[in-house]
Formats: C-alpha cells, structure tokens, sequence
C-alpha cells in the first residue's frame, strides 16, 4: 500500500510540474498583453479555489513537502529540458531564454541580499554597486589581463566581498540604519567613480569582454540549432542551483538560527552570547560574494558594461524582490524574482510605470504583508529532527 | 547555616548614572552558591538597571563587579553570558515568528561547534550537534509543559503567556548557566499563571542543582514563596537585606512601597 | 578675485547650501526622534516645494504682478506652499509612515523608500513633461529693476540668495523659539528625547505626531523653494540626493538632535562648498567628500556632534 502511494505522489508531482511548466510556456509564447491578465486571474482564481477547497488542495500539495527532493528533481529535468523544447514552441525563443538567464542573475543576487536583509536584518541599499563590481572585476581581469572565467568568476565574487568588508568594518560597532545609509551613499558614490575613471572605461564602460571559456570550449558557440546564449543558461542554472542549496543549508543551520534572532532581536542575541557585529559582518560578505559571481556571469555573457546598469534603480528591484517576496524564504525570492523580472518584459506597455509601480508596491507590502507574499516558514535542519516533535513528549 | 557560604557574585560600589539621573548608587551586593535571591522594590528603583549592568547591556558608570573571582566590568552581554551568566527580561524577549525550538536552541549558542562550513559541507556533524540540543530543549520542556514536545516546530507567539515565559526559562537554562537572572517573569500573569510560575521556579532549582537563581519581583507572594533572601532597592540604592519576613517588615521598605504614613502607622 | 573674496564666497555659498541641508534635517530628527523612524520620503517631500511653488508662482500670476502686489503674492506663494506640502506630510504620515513606524525601523526605512520614489514617478509621469528639468523663476530681481546684484567685498550677492538668507535665518530663530517656548514645542521636544516617558505625561501622542510631520514637511518644502530659487531649476529627482544629504546631516548632528540637525546641515554645506572651490574637479566630487566626512564622524563619534536619543530600552 505504502509504495503505491509513493509512486502516486510522484506522479502528481510530476502531473502539476509538468503542466506548470506548459502554462509557463504557453505565457511566454503569446504575445498580446492579456497574458498578463489571465495569469494574474488564474493565479487569484487559485488562491480562491485553495481557500474554498482547502482541503483537495492540502492534499495536492503534501507530496510536494513529503517528497522534496523528489520535486525540485523534478523541476531541475524539466529546466534542463527548457532550452531545447522552448524554440519548438515559442517564436521569439532567443529573447526569453536571454530572459530568464537575466531572471536567473538576478535571483542569484537577490539570494545574496535576502541572506543580508530577509535573514539578518541587515539593509543593503547597493547591491548593484557590488553587482557591478562583481562585473567589472571579471570584465578586466577578461579583458586586460586575459584571465579564464573560471578564475575572474570567484575572484569576481571575492572583489564584491571585499568591498563588502571595507564598507562595514567602519560602521562595525553602529546602528542598523546606519548600514542604510552607507551603503546608499556608496551606491551613488560608485557609479560616480565608474563614470569618471577613464582605466575602466568610464561613461562608455567596458566593451568585447571575452565570453566564458572552459577548457577551449567557448561559450559563443551554438550547441547543435540552439543559440549560444544555451551555454550560459546551463552556466547559471547550475550555479545557481549550488546557490540556492548553499543558502538552503545555511537557513536550516546554526547560521540561520543566529541571523534570525540578529534580525528579530538583536539585544536578545546578545544576551545569548552571540557578538552579533562580527556574525553581521561575515553575513555581508558573504552575501556579496555571491552578487559579485552574478556581476561576472553578466560581464561574460553580455561581453558590455558600463556604469547605467548599475544604478540605484537596479538596488531597489533587488530589494523589492526580497522584501515582496518574502524574507528569509528562498522559494518567495525565488517567485518575487519571476514576476518582478519576467513580467515587466511582457507588460511592455507600463514600462514607464515599473518603477512607480516599484515604489507602491513596496509601501503597500510593507504596510499589509510586511513578511512577504511567502513569509519564511519553520526552521527544520533535518527530517531526523522533525520527529522530536511527538505528542506528550518524548 | 553551619556551612561556609561561597560567594559567587558580587559587586563593588557599582553607581549607574543617566544624565544627571542616578538610576544606582553605592550598590555593593553579594550572591551565595546555589541560592535563591530575591530583588524587590517600588516602580524605578533600578531592579532593571541592576540586572542590564551585570549583563553588560549597561556599562556602569562607577564601579566594577566579579563573578566567580573574574571581573566582568566593560564587558559586553555576549562574553557575559558565555562566562554563564543567563537571564530572562522583564518583556520576555523572544523571537515570536520562530518556533519554539528556534527560541530555545539559541540558548546553546555558546557552547555550540559547527559553523558556516559545517552547514554546508558536513551535515552530518551539524545534525548530531542538533539532535544532541533538541534532546536536551525536549527535555527541559518536558519539565515544564509535556503539550509543548508537540508543537516544538510552532511559532512561539501562539503560546499562551505563561508558556512563553517557560520558553523563554528553557533558553536561559539550557547553556547550563552558573547564575539565572529572572527579571519579573510573573509579570502580565493572573493567579494561576502565577502559581504555576512559582511551581515552575522550583522545577529550575531541581533540574539544576548546583545553579544560582536572582528573580526581581513585584508580586509579594512569589518572592516570599521561593526566595531564601531578599535585597529591597529604592532610588538606585539598596535599603534592605535580609529574609523576607525581615524586609517585609523593614520600615524603609514600607514606606518605600507605601508612604511614609502607612510605615509610621 | 581677491582670496579674501574667494573665501568670503565660498563662506556665502556654504550658508546658503547651509539653510536649505538644514531644513531638512531638522525634519529627519523630528521624526526619528518622534516616531522613531527614517522618513526616506522626506527628500522628496522637499521636492513637491518646489513644484508646489513653481506651481503656485505660474497659478497666482504672480510673475505679471509688481510692487506692493508682487511682494504680497511672493509671500503668498510661500507660505501656501509651505501649508500644502505640510499637509501632504501629515497625509503621507497617517497612510505610510506611522503605520510602518510599529514594526522594526529597517521597515519603515524601505516603506519610505518605496513611498518616496512612488511620490518621484508621480511626478516624473504627471505632472507635464515630468522627466524634464523646470526653469525655476529669478523672483526679486522684479523689485530692483537696472541692478542685478549686490556687490559686497568683492562678492556678487543675487537678490534672491538674500532672500534665502534672509527668510533662512527667520525662520531658524522661529523654530528655536517654538521648540523651546512654545507648550507644543516643548512637548515635541519631550516625545523627541523619550516617547515612553511623555506618554505616562498624558501626552496626546497623535496630535504630536501630526504636527512634527507637518513643520517637518514644511520647513522641506521651504527648502526646496530656496534650492529652486538658488540653482534656478527643478527637477522630479531632486529630492533623492537632497534626502541622502538630510539624514546625513541629520545623523551627524545626533538623530532626534533639533539643534544637531542645523550643525550638521551647516557642516556638510561647508565641507561641501569648500571641496568645490578648493580641490581640482571638486564640484564634481564635493558630495563624495562630505559622504567620506559623515562616514568619519559614524566611525568616531556615532552617537552624532550634539548627541543621539539616550540608551535602547532592554
């Protein structure tokens, strides 16, 4: 009995991903903008439909929790699949892909500041800044010296880093909203300084920057009919996936324990032994680490940069993107991230409005969900640890 | 009384000053191995403060103070509580989006080894670290509330107050500490939360048999029902000390709670 | 130019950048220290005073006026400005900025952020040919027709960078006496050191809370009539540079400081000014600079020049 319930969550899980994936598809393909609508009203007839039958829907999604790793299997397959049945079906196949690897960059990013701000509290309000010096650093280091991808992309990550840390050491034993204000100040302080220092290229930036090449093979190539943009969609998929599982694991860890109670109640975690200035520190630079690997990726695969990209507006997505989406909850991220990257591109028509848009839907976030769409849910470590949890104790 | 007491605190003419406030004076005051000392005392007469000093929350303006023969002085609340000092706040001071394990395994922070490169690449180690601390957490809850085990993976702000407030006692307790400061933990409690409370006290005493309890108080009963001894402060400074039948009866005292009047009779 | 002229100038542009860094800063420790929040929508608040005067300028036809009317309609403009843009304040407080204001103060610091560039894009997308910069009139030079300017000690001084001066001063020694005699000033004053304390007081925390925000929004306002006045020109982002440079100066005087904003409005202009005449391409740099100074002053003495709200309540 109990292996043919197995087998039948799994088929559901594949069942749901699959037409998910077909849905995700279908809305890309269509070019009119009542995609937009229409997504929006299946998404709240959805949300209607699972309150109203809370039950079928509770029973739908517990192979999802039951079988995690079974469905995000599953998920990776069906990304992997994408670039190969997406020309097949949508005209414009190129540019979405280019979408979504963008989408994928960004995710990366804002998993980076989500750890900052959704999981320690922590505002960071240049996370373009460090972005863009994640893609300068690659940019030179490719362009003037030469250098693999496969050295500038951590050395990337390790420049962003270390900024990170020059930026914090001074404000080390200060307030939280001073952070805000610094990295502020030094998110205009750097586009200015990119503009004006002609080594790197200044207001015209850096162009030809040399595609990603591992091993001989460069990345420019076309894999069999599929554009060459298909080998830096595998690129980031696959580090992002070792993001997400890196993140993934830090939350359910003694790291993501402390960042909690820094974020929640920092007096508090101090009086629970924790020096919380110095564990801030290290989580800003890791957080920035990984938004300097995503600047890299970008140099790389665009082969152009300049100062325009890395503007305050691009800091406020990012954090739009966390704090929509939920903080301290990677799969809310994750979403946040799709409709506020994915959708703007078929809305061709508001892009005028996005950034107003932006800025309401922050305030108004904050002030009904101040957690997110998606809050972060219970912190389990482990399915050994789950079982602790038994009527009348142990 | 016939046995030498240890003592395992004390201080040294500690003075806190806001401003031109004095929130403590001349404080000098000792706490005995494995007693339970009571602090009481009128609305601002610097319980709070006094507990915010030894923990390092406030760096006294005049003054120093030793624990277990180390002074403690200018250091901060983390080095504090590693040294095994812990304490609960007047607000109950927890996490109430994170579950009630989360709030309690914190209390391990100290003594816990595994760090970013465990999370990630040994799980293994992390795991057994875990598992090793919720048995304990379990434990402790089981002493308190058997109904918690249950909801180990609930956001803590559905409890009701006094579990909150026994979370909260877990977390102080857990790290093993030397020294527990409680500051007010029957405060927002009715009658029979309060009972509870009191029972609840005499559970942490015999769990931890060698641990030393300092509770500030303003509820008269839970004072006298577990403290050995008790300190009166008013105005920052320290005006009784004795048995509670001594302070109760102290005239300062009296007339510090309720006037002068009432103290004269 | 003499050096003594050189510096006399550097000094007036100083004062000028002076008042109007000032003005907003005050409003950033009133509402830290009131609400204890970062308005981040402040600057743009400083922004819609100028628009709402430019607005009311062209509206009144004032421009077409003269004389005795002229000097009336001027101060008209002014002060209407001032009351319209205090009530949006108050209007923007009661829908945003105190219903954030209870949760964690990083918050509030995003909620005001969202608000403030929602407050820029409305004017970006509505008001007619938002993205593009406004001329801002020149508004006394009408009163003394044949002279430009004032000469003093080898220093053109505009009519209208004396107005600045002028109304600048005013309304500084206004705001010290309001705060300092007035019940409701003292009473502001009170909330600003410790909320809780006042609170026991019987203090009718709202009622506070509304007028803070509404001399906080004016004086903004007030400040972005001078800087539409100083530079000549406007425009729908204005307010986010002006608002980074208030919490600054904000922060360096001591957050919840009144007196402290002033200083350091004073302090950055002067740093500001003083890059920009002394160090080669400084005008370019001189805000980077006084960012480099502030970041000084967090590492030294954080708790501000005159001092920041007492010890957290534990």
């Amino acid at each position: 009995m109990k292996k043919e319930n197995k087998f039948l969550d799994c088929i559901k899980i594949i069942l749901v991903e699959v037409v998910a994936f077909f849905l995700f598809l279908f809305f890309l393909k269509v070019e009119s903008i009542w995609t937009v609508i229409v997504a929006i009203l299946l998404v709240a007839l959805i949300y209607f439909l699972s309150k109203i039958y809370k039950e079928k829907f509770q029973a739908l999604l517990e192979p999802f929790s039951k079988y995690q790793n079974f469905a995000i299997g599953v998920l990776f397959i069906l990304l992997v699949l994408y670039p190969i049945i997406s020309p097949l079906m949508i005209v414009h196949s190129t540019y979405w892909t280019l979408i979504l690897i963008q989408t994928g960059i960004y995710i990366m990013i804002a998993l980076g500041l989500n750890f900052q701000l959704g999981s320690t509290g922590m505002m960071n309000l240049a996370t373009a800044a460090f972005y863009g010096i994640g893609a300068y650093t690659a940019g030179l280091l490719a362009l003037k010296l030469g250098w693999s991808a496969l050295i500038t992309i951590p050395l990337a990550g390790l420049a962003a880093a270390f900024a990170g840390l020059l930026l914090v050491i001074p404000i080390y034993k200060t307030k939280g909203h001073y952070l805000a204000l610094v990295t502020l100040a030094f998110g205009f302080m750097l586009v200015l300084a990119a503009d004006n220092i002609e080594i790197i290229g200044g207001p015209q930036g850096l162009k030809n920057i040399p595609p990603v090449n591992i091993f001989g093979y460069s990345f420019l190539t076309n894999i069999g009919g599929l554009h060459f943009y298909t080998n830096y969609y595998y690129l980031v998929l696959a580090l992002l996936g070792i993001t997400i599982l890196v993140f993934a694991r830090l939350f359910n860890s003694w790291v993501g324990l402390t960042s909690a109670y820094i974020r929640d109640d920092e007096l508090a975690a101090k009086g629970c032994g924790i020096n919380t200035n110095f564990r801030k520190l290290i989580v800003f630079v890791v957080g920035n680490f990984f938004m300097g690997v995503a600047g890299a990726l970008y140099a790389h695969m665009i082969g152009f940069i300049s100062p325009p990209n890395f503007q305050f507006a691009q800091s406020l997505l990012i954090v739009a993107i966390v704090i929509i989406g939920g903080m301290d909850n990677i799969l809310g991220v994750i979403i946040a991230s799709i409709l506020l990257v994915v959708f703007p591109e078929k809305l061709r028509v508001v892009t005028e409005y996005r950034i107003f848009l932006y800025g309401i839907l922050l305030v108004v976030t904050l002030i009904l969900r101040p957690r997110g769409i998606l809050p972060f849910g219970p912190r389990k470590y482990d399915s050994s640890i789950l079982k602790f949890a038994r009527k009348g104790g142990s | 009384m016939a046995e030498e007491k240890k003592t395992i605190f004390y201080t040294e003419d500690i003075e806190m000053r806001f401003g031109g406030l004095y929130a403590l004076k001349n404080i000098n005051i000792k706490i005995y191995e494995n007693e339970i000392l009571g602090m009481i005392g009128p609305n601002g007469s610097g319980k709070t403060t006094f507990f915010n000093v030894i923990t390092g929350f406030y760096k006294p303006t005049k003054g120093r103070f030793y624990f277990m023969g180390e002074d403690l002085t200018g250091k901060e609340p983390y080095d504090i509580t590693r040294k095994g000092i812990s304490r609960t706040y007047q607000t109950s001071r927890l996490c109430l989006d994170l579950t009630i394990l989360d709030n309690i395994l914190i209390g391990t922070y100290p003594v816990q080894k595994s760090g970013y490169i465990d999370a990630i690449f040994n799980r293994k180690k992390l795991i057994k670290e875990v598992k090793k601390h919720t048995e304990r957490a379990v434990h402790l809850l089981n002493i308190f509330n058997p109904n918690l085990v249950e909801k180990l993976f609930v956001p803590v702000g559905s409890l009701p107050h006094i579990d909150r407030r026994r979370v909260e006692i877990c977390r102080a307790m857990i790290a093993e500490p030397k020294l527990i400061l409680l500051d007010e933990p029957s405060a927002g409690m009715n009658a029979d939360e309060t009972q509870e409370l009191m029972d609840d006290i005499e559970k942490v005493r015999k769990e931890m048999e060698n641990v030393t309890i300092m509770i500030i108080e303003h509820d008269m009963k839970v004072i006298s029902s577990v403290s050995e001894r008790v300190i009166a402060l008013n105005f920052g400074q320290v005006i009784a000390e004795g048995t509670y039948e001594e302070v109760s009866h102290d005239k300062e005292v009296i007339e510090a709670y309720l006037g002068k009047e009432v103290a004269n009779g | 130019m003499t050096s003594a002229s050189i510096f006399l100038q550097i000094i007036f542009n100083g004062i000028m950048l002076g008042i109007q860094y000032s003005l907003v800063a005050v409003g950033f420790s009133l509402f830290f220290g009131v609400l204890d929040v970062i308005n981040f929508a402040h600057g743009d608040i400083f922004m819609l005073g100028a628009f709402v005067s430019l607005i009311l300028i062209n509206v009144t036809g004032m421009l077409t006026a003269s004389g005795a009317t002229y000097v009336f309609l001027l101060i008209l403009v002014i002060i209407l400005s001032m009351i319209i843009v205090g009530g949006l304040g108050v209007f923007f407080e009661r829908i945003v900025v105190k219903p954030v204001s209870k949760g964690p103060t990083l918050m509030s610091l995003v909620a005001t952020l969202g608000l403030g560039i929602a407050i820029r894009e409305a004017v970006r997308l509505f008001y007619p040919r938002g993205s593009e910069t406004k001329r801002f009139p020149e508004l006394l030079v009408k009163l003394f027709p044949g002279k430009e300017a004032i000469e003093f000690k080898g220093i053109i001084l505009r009519y209208d960078n004396l107005l600045i001066l002028a109304v600048g001063v005013i309304v500084v020694i206004l705001l010290a006496l309001y705060i300092n005699k007035t019940k409701m000033g003292l009473t502001i004053r009170a909330v600003a050191q410790d909320a809780e304390a006042a609170s026991m007081m019987g203090v009718n925390k709202n009622l506070i809370i509304d007028v803070t925000f509404f001399i906080g929004s004016a004086l903004a306002a007030l400040a972005g009539f001078m800087n539409g006045l100083y530079y000549n020109s406007i425009i729908f982002d204005m307010g986010a540079m002006a608002g980074i440079v208030g919490f600054s100066a904000a922060v360096i005087g001591g957050l919840g400081n009144i007196y402290g904003a002033i200083v350091g409005g004073f302090l950055f202009a002067m740093v500001e000014s003083l890059s920009a005449a002394l160090i080669p391409k400084g005008s370019e740099y001189m805000t980077v600079i006084a960012f480099a100074v502030v970041i000084l002053f967090l590492i030294f003495r954080p708790s501000g020049i005159l001092g920041e709200r007492a010890y957290e309540r534990v």
